[in-house]
């Protein structure tokens, strides 16, 4: 370290939940993944007749209240189950889509409210509903808007801008995003199958994730202790085409390396990674090539949640890293819910059943549309 | 942290520009001029005409920021970061989107508009345009400001997570109904902010930021985006 340098601050996961089709709770939800089933189920939101499927991962009973949209329905279920957090936390919320049913609603003449429509809405009332004071942001970056998120709060804790961040995701699966999907010929007919060679397409899904982000110093001054810590995180974006992936992976490839790099870390410290796994064609192939390149023919296991959960779009990677802590914590690599005969180059990798996991460090990618690439790498806390 | 502003280029109601091409106008609500493909690139660009407008905006700003930092010509692609700022980003684009849904049940659903349904679609536009490789991500505001973005890209040149960045705003203006729902000015501003190494131009000047996160630049504390500009724009004749 040159003179005078000062490190890099240790960013612990001091408090996680998620909510998703699978569950109310992360518990809940983990348990529903770890049991290898799915949920994702028949749509009874709206009609489906003129899409190219039926089937979606909703949360049960989730409706809007008033003329509010569904993802503040969600947010009141996730922060509900918040056990505090600083006044002075920076709030850091992730979404592609905010209360996009409400602009539907709008469009069709219906009842809305007008506040649940700009994607600043939900860190705002966050804030508001929490007294947070340490400001807000909201970052949209495709499906991998909340990975980054988790990435920019850690790097502003470890930096020393912030003590805390809560970070918040949500998205709501609406008709809106069901529906383009489906005119892009990206949902699969049936649950979908990631990293299957008989898959295709994705199912959506919906829900949220809070992470509530502490340097290891402020964590220790309130007492509290690490569900996991923020090694090392890298975003990179493909430069490659809009809403397809780079085949060679060269993204992801990036954005893994350089997490890596930034936690200190050899490839071969990693005992698990939590691939995007969306269960499309081209998106799982890229991650294949990118992860058998990056760990040249040593590739740990890896799973995707999403035959499970459905791909909850903006929300996915919070959600994704809040199971994360669940994988690290019990040293279990969860079944991939859907995968049966392996795509090629991952035989051997994916399974359709919990293994043992033995290692400190999980890695957890997320891709999106413009070709971003992030990825976070989590660390099992040791005694403290 | 600290890094140099090497380029600054915008579109807004007072016209589209560059800062070693003239000073920097503020716009005020009306129409943004009409953009086409030339005013972003002399080459090809076929996707520029399929693009949604608050997309042609953004990615038109950005090109003539990377204009005059002299990084508009590349041959691999360069890992430099875009974070833009918005306050309704592609809400337009979601409203036209949804008028091809409701009609038919869904069947007329266009794949083309749903693509630019995102606050940051612009983003992967410029990034494969102009070779762009590095993190890029929109920031959404209730009221239009850049400078938190503008804060974050100092902190990733500042740590090393990349030499150099683009950032600013890009709004395209409020759908009628959600006029009175956040509040910004029609157009897009972005800089081009660099660490001493990567630079292929003179610096307009330096932009640091102390610990509380408030921008200087040469030692004046920012206080909005626009006045940056005006700023570092005001010697060009």
């Amino acid at each position: 370290m040159e003179s005078g340098a000062v490190p890099l601050r240790e960013v612990w996961i001091t408090d996680a939940c998620a909510i998703t089709a699978a569950g109310d709770s992360l518990e809940a939800t983990w348990q529903k993944v770890i049991s290898g089933t799915t949920a994702i189920g028949e749509i009874d939101r709206f009609p489906t007749q003129a899409y190219r499927s039926t089937v979606a991962a909703t949360i049960r009973g989730l409706e809007a209240v008033g003329p509010g949209s569904l993802v503040s329905t969600i947010l009141d279920r996730l922060l509900g189950q918040l056990n505090g957090a600083p006044t002075d936390a920076l709030v850091i919320a992730a979404t592609t889509k905010a209360g996009i049913d409400n602009l539907e609603k709008m469009r069709r003449g219906l009842a809305f409210d007008p506040g649940d429509i700009l994607p600043s809405s939900i860190g705002e009332k966050v804030a508001a509903k929490l007294g947070l004071r340490g400001g807000v942001m909201t970052i949209g970056a495709a499906c991998a808007s909340s990975t980054i998120a988790v990435a920019q709060g850690a790097a502003m804790i470890s930096s020393g801008s912030v003590e805390s961040v809560l970070i918040c995701c949500a998205d709501a699966m609406t008709e809106f995003l069901f529906s383009g999907f489906s005119a892009l010929q990206a949902l699969s007919g049936v649950a979908c199958k990631p990293f299957d060679k008989d898959r295709s397409g994705l199912s959506p899904g919906e829900g949220g994730a809070f992470l509530l982000l502490m340097s290891s110093t402020r964590a220790r001054q309130k007492g509290h202790m690490p569900l996991c810590i923020v090694k090392g995180f890298g975003i990179a974006d493909d430069a490659f085409h809009v809403t397809a992936p780079d085949p060679k992976g060269l993204g992801l490839l990036r954005a893994a390396s350089n997490a890596i790099a930034l936690a200190g870390i050899e490839k071969g410290d990693i005992a698990g990674i939590s691939a995007h796994g969306t269960g499309t064609i081209q998106n799982d192939l890229m991650e294949l090539t990118a992860f058998h390149t990056l760990f040249d023919g040593d590739c740990p296991p890896l799973y995707s949640v999403k035959g499970c959960i459905g791909h909850t779009f903006g929300a996915a990677g919070g959600i994704e890293v809040a199971l994360g802590t669940k994988t690290l914590l019990e040293q279990t690599i969860p079944p991939t819910v859907g995968f049966v005969n392996p795509e090629r180059g991952a035989e051997g990798l994916v399974g359709s059943k919990p293994v043992s996991m033995a290692g400190d460090y999980l890695l957890t990618t997320n891709s999106g549309f413009g070709g971003i690439n992030a990825a976070i790498i989590l660390k099992r806390p040791g005694s403290y | 942290m600290k890094a140099n502003l090497t380029g600054v280029g915008w579109v807004n109601t007072a016209g589209a520009g560059w800062g070693r091409q003239g000073p920097f106008r503020a716009g005020g609500d009306g129409p943004l001029p009409k953009l086409s493909r030339k005013d972003v690139s002399p080459g090809s660009f076929p996707r520029f005409g399929r693009m949604d407008s608050y997309s042609r905006l953004g990615v038109s700003a950005i090109s003539l920021a990377l204009k005059d930092a002299g990084l508009d010509e590349w041959t691999d692609p360069r890992e430099i970061a875009i974070i833009a700022s918005t306050v309704y980003g592609c809400l337009k684009t979601d409203e036209d989107y949804c008028d091809t849904v409701i009609p038919e049940g869904g069947r007329l659903a266009s794949p083309h508009l749903f693509v630019y349904a995102l606050t940051s679609t612009f983003l992967g536009e410029a990034a494969i345009h102009f070779g762009l490789s590095g993190p890029s991500f929109a920031l959404s505001e209730s009221v239009l400001s850049g400078l938190p973005g503008v804060s974050m890209a100092m902190r990733g040149i500042g740590k090393g997570e990349y030499d150099s960045a683009l950032a600013g705003v890009c709004d395209a203006g409020a759908p009628p109904a959600l006029a009175g729902i956040g509040r910004s000015v029609p157009g897009a501003l972005f800089f081009v902010l660099q660490n001493e190494n990567s630079s292929r131009r003179p610096s307009y000047g330096t932009l640091t930021q102390n610990g509380s996160g408030t921008l200087f630049y040469d030692g004046k504390e920012v206080e909005d985006l626009n006045t940056l500009a005006s700023i570092c724009t005001a010697s060009i004749t």
